[in-house]
């Protein structure tokens, strides 16, 4: 009962992200990318939360940056996930050398640095929604991967799956129509960690002026209030703290999710914690 | 006849949220210098009884009535200070087969060790080597598995080291609930073997627990069946 | 244990060999990319200079040759932005990190397992379940934001702690004093990087502390009288912790990541405040060879780890030769 009503809250809080993120012009009270005030003004009844170094609205800097983390978050989880699956599943069903080869390259992934080669990578590719998605996608599937395979394995074994192999099916029926779906609410749990992870690993390349700089993010919106001085004008109140409530505020909801989604599922899940 | 060592009198025991005990009132004597094989299905209550002797029903949440004699000490209810005292070092227990026994991270040499150091503080370290040593060559095993850990022991060498676990104090009453089941028959032929043995030099007293009524007829004195 | 070796030995080299291509195989002029933005200026004379300095226009196997013999010898070149020898540079910054990251990792593993522990044995309680939702919601917390909150209160507002840096600067402690100036200034980042990276340890921990009390070799422990000191310690902890080693090793590839951030928030003088410097004045060699160090540094973590990891747990002994 208590899950429930977590994952209801999370679940809301979500959905009004999203409905922000979509209406974000309509509900901004300015455009974010011009100069619609003074420079460094303290929240007023014009500007509820003031303007920046370059006298942009910052709550409609706020507004638009949920675009950015959202999209980001979604994309590079959806990017992990696929080759998670892929790879995980191939490993587990298929064994043997494939095997080997894949979780070869799975160990090396696990062992690169992860932000070393995310800023790099970034800093070579200025980074827009796609292609930050596309690196930290590509950095972030081999622990789910890894779990996937094991699991694959598990329900391989399992006698049902024998049967089903006895009577003529194909791998490919089996992969796609039973070992996936035992797999699914794994994959739908691991997802929203990846989305909340990718989330956070935006906030940081943006907070680490790798980001676009033209595109709105919560984690841009910090870099440069920390560039401006915020922390001794006193300004990081209204200008450091909302990015950073509105980063928690996404990854909470999504953990909330997680959480009551694991507790349905208990004893299936509480194995890969 | 010899003397009575261990007696069972009116014992019930009773599991959490059942109203039917799953022992009524069991009787047993048990004497000095036998082998007593306690026979009985699977289900039966042999496990509770060794529990109940062992003061390990706690660990089941389960409740007791009767009494349990040994040395004038009624061990359903001693004092856990007093239990402490007997358990193991007077009664011993080697248990079913399919429980893992040793902590993963031991050695069978800590483990043995970590026992004798615990009954006397100021052992000093030939003594344990001796010690260790004379309990090896008691179940028959080759002093290199000290060196082992339980993942690298077969079935049969892992029960000839909880013999070798159960016998560190010497007890006067050893207990196998179930020690043979599930080994190979030449294995199982090994391990009854040692006991028997070990019956002969030690001057113990052994309560023997199985389902098989041909294995309890070979090896014990008195046979006592329970439904 | 000679194929351990060999595998880290293999990512050391993959990523020697990513380090030089990967500049090389993305879009943008190798001039634009090691020289900046401003190219305009120069002559074609000029141009032809740095692309003749960094063999350039040699054929890129011959390239290779130079990027491999460069590093193997002492000079790493200097650093445009910086003004200063590579090399120095990120000897005094790989010192800085390597202490940063390894004194929180320590303190995030031993609180993360203390509190698993503890609310594994309160489990159903309202102690576990807050300590559940707590950790959870500090693991929901971007890390550099938590860094920059603790810097503004404790640092910028209530003045306990310094702002900046590693050590006071233009003071010339010595001994005792200088260490109790460096770990004055260690509070505050390990403070944000422990906060944020409890999670992990703490669930692990958990788990595995519920799943080992219910043993069979546990009850028979007791059973066999073994002090409870001893049950909790040298029976519960050192099986709980395997496990959560495995989370250790997945966790070292991260740990210089967090330590990066941290350092760009306090202006801590380490490999990450060097890596976002170099990428703000697109200084490449030095982007390259800090992304060098930090990798190598996290592969020695991690076969250090995997040393432990082993001495920890007796069933791998030897499983490689199997």
């Amino acid at each position: 009962m208590r899950s429930k009503i977590i994952g209801s809250i999370g679940v809301t809080i979500l959905v009004l992200l999203v409905l922000i993120a979509v209406f974000a012009e309509s509900l901004a009270p300015y455009s974010p990318y011009e100069q619609v005030g003074t420079t460094f003004a303290r929240p007023s009844a014009e500007h509820w939360l003031g303007t920046n170094d370059i006298g942009q609205d910052i709550f409609s800097e706020l507004i638009y940056g949920t675009r950015n983390s959202l999209a980001v978050g979604l994309l590079s989880a959806t990017i992990a996930m696929t080759i998670a699956v892929l790879v995980g599943v191939m490993s587990g069903w298929f064994g043997g050398k494939l095997d080997r080869i894949l979780m070869k390259v799975t160990t090396v992934f696990l062992t690169i640095p992860f932000l070393p080669v995310v800023i790099i990578l970034a800093a070579f590719s200025k980074g827009s929604v796609w292609s930050m998605s596309i690196i930290l996608g590509v950095m972030s599937w081999p622990v789910v991967a890894r779990i996937l395979r094991s699991e694959t394995i598990k329900i391989k074994g399992s006698n049902y799956i024998h049967m089903i192999q006895g009577m003529g099916a194909s791998d490919f029926y089996v992969i796609r129509y039973h070992v996936f779906r035992e797999l699914l609410p794994l994959i739908f749990y691991r997802g929203i960690i990846r989305v909340k992870s990718g989330i956070l690993a935006e906030s940081s390349m943006s907070f680490l002026g790798l980001g676009n700089p033209a595109a709105k993010s919560w984690g841009s919106i910090i870099y440069y209030a920390q560039s401006s001085n915020a922390l001794l004008t006193g300004s990081w109140i209204w200008w450091i703290i909302p990015p950073g409530l509105c980063i928690c505020l996404v990854s909470m909801a999504l953990m909330m999710v997680a959480y009551s989604f694991e507790e349905r599922n208990d004893a299936r899940m509480e194995d890969k914690l | 006849m010899n003397q009575s060592i261990l007696e069972i009198k009116a014992l019930s025991v009773w599991y959490p949220n059942t109203e039917k005990p799953v022992i009524n009132g069991f009787n047993l004597n048990l004497y000095q210098n036998e082998i007593l094989c306690l026979r009985g299905p699977s289900g039966s209550g042999k496990s509770t009884i060794v529990a109940s002797i062992m003061g390990m029903l706690e660990n089941y949440d389960a409740r007791a009535v009767g009494n349990i004699f040994y040395d004038n000490v009624d061990l359903l209810g001693v004092s856990e200070e007093k239990m402490k005292m007997i358990r193991w070092h007077e009664i011993a227990l080697v248990p079913q087969f399919s429980m893992n026994l040793f902590n993963p991270v031991y050695t069978i040499r800590q483990t043995l060790r970590e026992m004798m150091w615990l009954k006397n503080k100021n052992i000093t370290k030939t003594k344990l080597q001796d010690q260790e040593s004379l309990l090896m060559e008691m179940v028959h095993l080759e002093k290199s598995v000290l060196g082992c850990y339980a993942h690298e022991m077969s079935g049969g060498m892992k029960q000839r080291a909880a013999i070798a676990l159960a016998m560190v104090h010497s007890p006067k009453i050893l207990i196998l609930d179930e020690a043979t089941t599930g080994l190979d028959i030449k294995i199982q032929a090994d391990v009854l073997g040692t006991i028997l043995r070990l019956k002969k030099t030690m001057d113990m007293t052994i309560l023997f627990i199985s389902h098989d009524a041909e294995l309890g007829n070979n090896i014990s004195d008195r046979m006592v069946e329970i439904k | 244990m000679k194929k351990r070796i060999g595998h880290y030995l293999i990512i050391l080299v993959i990523v020697i060999v990513a380090n030089f291509f990967i500049p090389r195989l993305l879009p943008g002029s190798p001039i634009k990319t090691l020289i900046g933005e401003d190219t305009g200026q120069m002559t074609a004379e000029e141009k032809m200079g740095i692309l003749d300095s960094y063999h350039l226009n040699d054929p890129i196997t011959v390239q290779f040759g130079y990027y491999i013999k460069d590093l193997f010898s002492d000079d790493w070149g200097l650093s445009f932005s910086k003004r200063q020898p590579i090399k120095d540079l990120l000897k005094s910054a790989a010192g800085w990190t390597l202490l940063l990251s390894s004194v929180s990792m320590f303190f995030s593993i031993v609180i993360g397992c203390c509190l698993g522990a503890h609310s594994a044995r309160k489990r159903k309680t309202k102690s576990d379940l807050n300590l559940i939702l707590g950790t959870t919601f500090l693991s929901s917390i971007p890390p550099f934001w938590v860094a920059i909150l603790l810097l503004a209160v404790f640092g910028a507002q209530l003045r306990w702690f310094p702002t900046y840096g590693a050590y006071s600067m233009w003071s010339d402690k010595q001994g005792l004093a200088y260490v109790l100036d460096v770990s004055y200034h260690l509070v505050l980042p390990v403070l944000a990087l422990v906060l944020t990276s409890l999670l992990p340890y703490f669930t692990t921990t958990r788990y595995s502390v519920l799943k080992i009390i219910n043993e069979d070799y546990i009850k028979m422990a007791k059973i066999r009288g073994v002090p409870d000191h001893t049950i909790n310690v040298r029976y519960v902890m050192h099986n709980a912790i395997i496990p959560v080693f495995t989370m250790v090793m997945l966790d070292v590839g991260y740990l210089l990541s967090g330590s990066i951030l941290i350092e760009t928030v306090f202006s801590y003088p380490g490999l990450g405040v060097l890596m976002r410097d170099a990428v703000t004045a697109r200084d490449y060699p030095l982007i390259q060879y800090t992304f060098l160090i930090s990798s190598v540094l996290t592969i020695i973590a991690l076969f250090l780890a995997d040393l432990c990891y082993r001495k920890l747990d007796p069933s791998l002994e030897g499983a490689d030769e199997k």
